[in-house]
């Protein structure tokens, strides 16, 4: 059993008359990739502003390492690693120099910069002034300022943005890398994928309020969902549909998605589908579940 | 602290607006320095043309003290505009671009941020408010030489060579008291605004509807005056009196240091407790 290094109790924050968090309550297990998945309004930008201090007045709590932590409090500064939003710098300086300024006032010797810069490839366009970079390139060197001051705990608010299919692959590379490196990872993101393929441990928000904070391999031992690819889909579907424990959802090429009765495993599946050649057999997640349950929601 | 002030120094150094000040100072004051000495025969017939019935002036009265006298006296009513440049987008400027999602997330407190924000507009403005005093001396004194300055105060005043550059200083030091005020209104502004512009239009609106009290000769404004920082936008010329009335100057003083600190604290407070949403 993981200690928890981060726990929100009863987070909430009003703009006016608009509740935007209505009492979020989760922990973040140490050295987990957790995502926090939601779609646009539901509060996600809102409660990673909470983190850093850049939202002042909210109620609640949080803790870090089980000790409270008060409004004023640098630690979630000092060991936190934030990209909040888009990647916004001084577009007028070279990224060197937005390191820089960063690097002084988190008391990082200048070779840290030219390591950051490094680890997100751009090291070749360091001297370039930040206007001239695409929004990809911005989104690398959030996660180069984010990572400057080697933070226990990165807070990464839709990293994926923006990139292409090979920035996300290298994003990816970079925030499994850090995990191993022992560090905590928090992030959001409206894209299921990325949560599926990514976090260990996730919370759903929607509407300002969350769902019961779970670990991926919980949400994939519990789902009844499975894609098979095989070489005879016919064959496979009419096997499938046969058998009264399994229904079959859809298919696209030669994936066939299937719903299962119980907790089958997959030697039941390849069981069933005997003389017929399986490529891959994969549990799919039933995140998707949590947003069209209302009450998946505390 | 160290590290914060240099870092706001380096974000307005790599600023081309920082610039613009300086650039202006620098164009525009030889130009009025060469137009002074071209139409000096022609200036010193308006100046004194009444007086030539009495007095025979022998040589020309128009020489660099004299030109910067003028200089400064007309300028010095535009100054509050370009001493709301920085101020202007120091805070708003950070807003709107998002960049205090990157700077404020970092191991630092908004009140060491607020302050070095603070010290480099005051740092900025005194910069600026030297520069057109002295650049105005050294360059009216390079193209058409130094003498005596004679000014109007209860009728003419003739201030002899060496009793006029210490009143430059004088005039510079509490004009940059009244621009360090106008700065400070400035950066209020900035501290709720979410663009550049609207802290500049407030800033000059106000000093606008300030020096029109100053100068509309009705009682109840002529009784407000004195506690308003606008009405000391003009304080240099009184360093050409004599004898100086420090009364004035010391009031100067109070007033603009009453009205800054002010105007300081709510921006403080504003900055430091205000949601960064942008």
């Amino acid at each position: 059993m993981k200690n928890n290094i981060l726990e929100f109790k009863n987070i909430s924050k009003s703009y006016d008359k608009i509740e935007a968090l209505k009492n979020i309550s989760f922990s973040v297990p140490e050295n987990s990739i957790f995502g926090i998945l939601g779609g646009n309004g539901s509060g996600k930008s809102t409660f990673m502003k909470i983190l850093p201090g850049l939202i002042y007045s909210w109620s609640g709590e949080i803790l870090y390492q089980n000790k409270s932590i008060n409004k004023d409090s640098m630690i979630l500064r000092e060991n936190f690693g934030y990209l909040i939003e888009s990647p916004t710098f001084y577009e007028y300086l070279s990224a060197k120099k937005n390191l820089e300024i960063l690097a002084r006032i988190s008391n990082v010797g200048m070779q840290r910069i030219n390591y950051v810069l490094d680890l997100v490839n751009l090291s070749n366009r360091s001297s370039d002034k930040v206007s001239s970079y695409s929004y990809g390139m911005k989104q690398r060197l959030g996660i180069a300022q984010a990572l400057l001051h080697d933070p226990q705990v990165i807070v990464l608010d839709e990293p994926n943005n923006g990139l292409d299919p090979n920035g996300i692959a290298d994003m990816i590379k970079l925030i499994k890398s850090l995990k191993e490196e022992g560090k905590t990872i928090c992030l959001s993101t409206h894209i299921l994928k990325d949560v599926e393929d990514l976090c260990t441990d996730f919370t759903v928000f929607k509407d300002g309020k969350n769902s019961i904070s779970n670990s991926m391999s919980a949400q994939l031992l519990s789902s009844k969902k499975w894609v098979i690819n095989v070489s005879d889909v016919a064959l496979a579907i009419t096997k499938i549909k046969d058998n009264n424990n399994f229904k079959v959802l859809s298919r696209h090429n030669n994936n066939i998605f299937i719903e299962s009765e119980s907790l089958n495993t997959i030697e039941e599946i390849n069981k069933l589908l005997n003389g017929i050649d399986i490529y891959k057999i994969s549990k799919e997640s039933n995140l998707i579940e949590y947003f069209e349950n209302d009450k998946s929601f505390l | 602290m160290i590290n914060l002030f240099y870092n706001e120094l380096i974000k307005i150094l790599f600023k081309r607006r920082t610039y613009i000040s300086f650039l202006l100072i620098a164009f525009l004051i030889p130009v009025i320095v060469y137009a002074i000495d071209y139409g000096a025969a022609s200036l010193q017939t308006k100046i004194y043309g009444q007086m030539e019935d009495s007095f025979i002036f022998i040589g020309s009265i128009v020489n660099g003290y004299l030109a910067s006298y003028l200089i400064v006296a007309i300028l010095i009513t535009h100054m509050p505009f370009l001493s709301t440049i920085i101020p202007s987008e120091i805070i708003s400027g950070e807003y709107s671009k998002g960049t205090f999602r990157m700077y404020l997330t970092r191991h630092i407190s908004r009140r060491n941020v607020f302050i070095s924000k603070l010290l480099i507009v005051y740092l900025y403005t005194t910069i600026m408010m030297f520069f057109f005093f002295s650049y105005s001396l050294i360059v009216s004194g390079l193209m058409i030489g130094t003498g005596e300055l004679i000014v109007f105060h209860k009728g003419i005043l003739l201030l002899s060579e060496d009793d006029i550059v210490w009143r430059f200083f004088l005039g510079f030091a509490f004009s940059n008291m009244v621009m360090i005020t106008v700065a400070s209104l400035c950066l209020l502004f900035s501290s709720f605004s979410k663009n550049s512009v609207t802290p500049i239009i407030s800033t000059i609106s106000i000093v606008f509807v300030g020096s029109a009290v100053s100068f509309i000769p009705i009682d109840v404004f002529e009784l407000v005056n004195p506690y308003l920082f606008t009405g000391y936008i003009d304080i240099f010329l009184l360093a050409f009196h004599y004898p100086v009335s420090y009364d004035i100057f010391l009031n100067c003083a109070i007033v603009c240091a009453l009205w800054s600190l002010l105007f300081i604290v709510i921006a403080y407070y504003n900055f430091v407790k205000r949601d960064i949403l942008e």
